[in-house]
């Protein structure tokens, strides 16, 4: 497929979000390789890698807000000081209605869009058309 | 004595400057005399000649009029002499103080003149009794205030106390004058009031000014607001201190009372914000993963589904929860906004675009709708609400039209001073008032049977309004059309 997604990473801590997401993509045809981290320290600390290493990065990122040991935000902010290539397209995922929430995610620039779960094919769809 | 005319002249001129007259009755010829001071007094020229009765209409002043004439009869009758202050109306009708002095003078046994002095004492008098009321109502404003009033003597020990002081503290006035300040002063403010005493001695402050504790008799302990001031003698030494006790006890309690309801409010919107956050981060993202998985089920087995009948009421049933679960945080994000995010906003501005975002039904079902003429209408508002507001009324005017003719939906303003009013104005099923009312604006109610009543929001809106400071009014009538008018904040 002409749209297909490289390397898509999926950063949360809801296994069944994590495997969701993973089968939408994976029968959807848009993406069939992942890099799955836990919380966003797991995620923070291999990514900083791949970049040191200038392997090859994902194409896209599902960031949740509400993780164990290091948070959404938290994660933001580390990933925002080391020089991150402009390929690096992050979408917040979460349940989070909360307008402080939706404010704050406005305040990083690294952020594509901010999306509220449940993630579901049309959303997909969505956010690849954004990312072409 | 040498009575020579310079005696003679220091005599008239002491009579002069005492305005001290004398005058001289003789009970045997019948004349008096009056001196040219004494005419003077009594306001009459200095050739008036008086007779006894004439002498006494000078006092017509009843009680003065008794005196001197009880007086006079006993110094005939008995030989005693009389010292009075008078009344005395002169002949110039103007009432003064005097006083008269009468000796009689007897002969065998008889008195045969009766003599004596009349001073104007009226100046001095009228002062003394002007002093008089000063020190009364002096000594009432000390005895019946219900301000505490306590005066220490050069070392603070208690010189006098008043009825309020002593009722405050519990103690007699008499236990009261064996102690100190230091007797009743709670310990943890006695080292501030000593420096505050200091102060005051040198000159420092003018007053000392402090809310306290005190130590009530029964040990309880009183709240009050003391103001103390020093009295100085000519040399400005300090000779005592004036102390003003207002009880605060009941205003202080007052104060922790409120404090503990607030302290409870404030939990109860704390606890608030974690339902809150349990709706909208847990329970969410609970559902999300049952539509999620759901979908991908959907997808993968599509064609095993397509005979199954569960699975399309399975698809209902976590939509239905889905829905509930967005509604409740809706309602529960209401009561936990944040009062710093009210803006500005132009009410007409918001209304174009909510009407922009529904064009297309507008268009579908060929509503006409009348918009307001101004250009410019500002409100106090929070953005989000009030385009969930706007959006929920034009909606629910154009969901609940009527079958039977063309959908119209008026929309006006109203400057009211504090408020802007919005009317929605349609001529739809309407809603029957009588029977609705109470739950009109209630949680799951629903009026009409349409499979799009969601039964949420009129009660979202009310709760969004009211959280805004306005208030929404509602008039309907069965098949004729509902008229629902939301009052905003004035924004100018």
């Amino acid at each position: 497929m002409e749209n297909k997604i490289n390397l898509a990473c999926i950063i949360d801590d809801d296994p069944i979000f994590v495997f969701g997401t993973k089968k939408i993509l994976e029968y959807s045809g848009y993406c069939d390789t992942f890099l799955v981290f836990k919380n966003g320290q797991e995620a923070y600390k291999n990514l900083r890698t791949l970049i040191q290493q200038k392997s090859v990065l994902p194409d896209l990122i599902f960031l949740d807000i509400n993780m164990p040991i290091m948070d959404g935000w938290e994660f933001l902010e580390e990933i925002e000081k080391i020089d991150i290539p402009k390929q690096l397209k992050i979408f917040m995922v979460t349940s989070s209605e909360t307008p402080a929430d939706r404010e704050k995610a406005k305040e990083f620039s690294v952020i594509k869009k901010y999306v509220v779960k449940p993630i579901t094919l049309d959303v997909i769809k969505d956010i690849i058309k954004q990312i072409e | 004595m040498p009575h020579t005319r310079a005696y003679r002249e220091l005599l008239e001129k002491t009579a002069h400057y005492a305005k001290m007259g004398s005058w001289e009755v003789d009970l045997i010829n019948h004349t008096i005399y009056w001196s040219d001071v004494t005419k003077l007094i009594h306001g009459v020229p200095l050739n008036f000649e008086c007779n006894l009765n004439e002498a006494i209409n000078f006092f017509k002043d009843p009680v003065s009029r008794k005196k001197i004439t009880e007086s006079f009869e006993n110094a005939v009758k008995y030989d005693q002499e009389y010292d009075l202050k008078l009344l005395l109306t002169t002949a110039k009708n103007k009432e003064i103080w005097v006083r008269a002095i009468g000796m009689p003078v007897f002969e065998n046994g008889t008195c045969v003149k009766v003599y004596g002095l009349f001073q104007d004492i009226d100046v001095e008098e009228r002062q003394h009794s002007e002093l008089n009321k000063q020190l009364q109502f002096t000594n009432n404003v000390f005895l019946n205030s219900s301000i505490g009033i306590v005066i220490y003597d050069k070392n603070t020990n208690i010189f006098k106390v008043n009825e309020g002081f002593c009722e405050m503290l519990g103690y007699t006035s008499s236990e009261m004058n064996k102690m100190t300040f230091r007797d009743f002063i709670h310990p943890d403010d006695l080292e501030e009031s000593l420096i505050g005493l200091q102060k005051l001695k040198k000159g420092k402050i003018k007053s000392f000014t402090k809310e306290k504790r005190y130590k009530h008799k029964n040990g309880k302990t009183i709240y009050i607001h003391l103001v103390l001031t020093v009295i100085r003698d000519k040399d400005q030494n300090p000779i005592q201190y004036l102390g003003q006790v207002i009880d605060l006890t009941k205003e202080h309690e007052s104060k922790e009372k409120l404090k503990s309801y607030l302290n409870v409010t404030k939990d109860q919107n704390q606890r608030l914000l974690n339902f809150a956050h349990i709706v909208s981060h847990n329970l969410r993202s609970h559902s999300g993963n049952l539509k999620m998985l759901l979908d991908l089920m959907n997808m993968q087995y599509k064609d095993q589904l397509k005979e199954n009948e569960i699975m399309p009421l399975f698809d209902q049933a976590i939509e239905g929860l889905g829905e509930t679960i967005q509604n409740l945080n809706e309602v529960v994000l209401v009561h936990t906004s944040d009062k710093k995010k009210f803006k500005k906003l132009n009410l007409i501005k918001y209304l174009d675009a909510s009407l922009e975002s529904i064009s297309a039904i507008i268009k579908d079902e060929k509503v006409v709708i009348e918009k307001p003429h101004e250009k410019q209408v500002d409100i106090l508002a929070i953005p989000a609400y009030l385009e969930s507001i706007l959006l929920n009324l034009l909606t629910n005017a154009i969901k609940y039209r009527s079958p039977d003719r063309q959908s119209h939906i008026a929309i006006s303003l109203e400057n009211s001073g504090r408020f802007i009013s919005l009317a929605v104005k349609d001529n739809g099923l309407g809603i029957d008032l009588v029977k609705h009312k109470e739950k009109l604006f209630g949680m799951y109610k629903t009026f009409h049977d349409h499979s799009d009543s969601r039964g949420i929001g009129l009660f979202i809106t009310k709760n969004q309004i009211e959280a805004m400071g306005g208030f929404i009014e509602v008039e309907s009538e069965v098949n004729k059309g509902s008229l629902f008018k939301v009052y905003f904040k004035n924004g100018k």
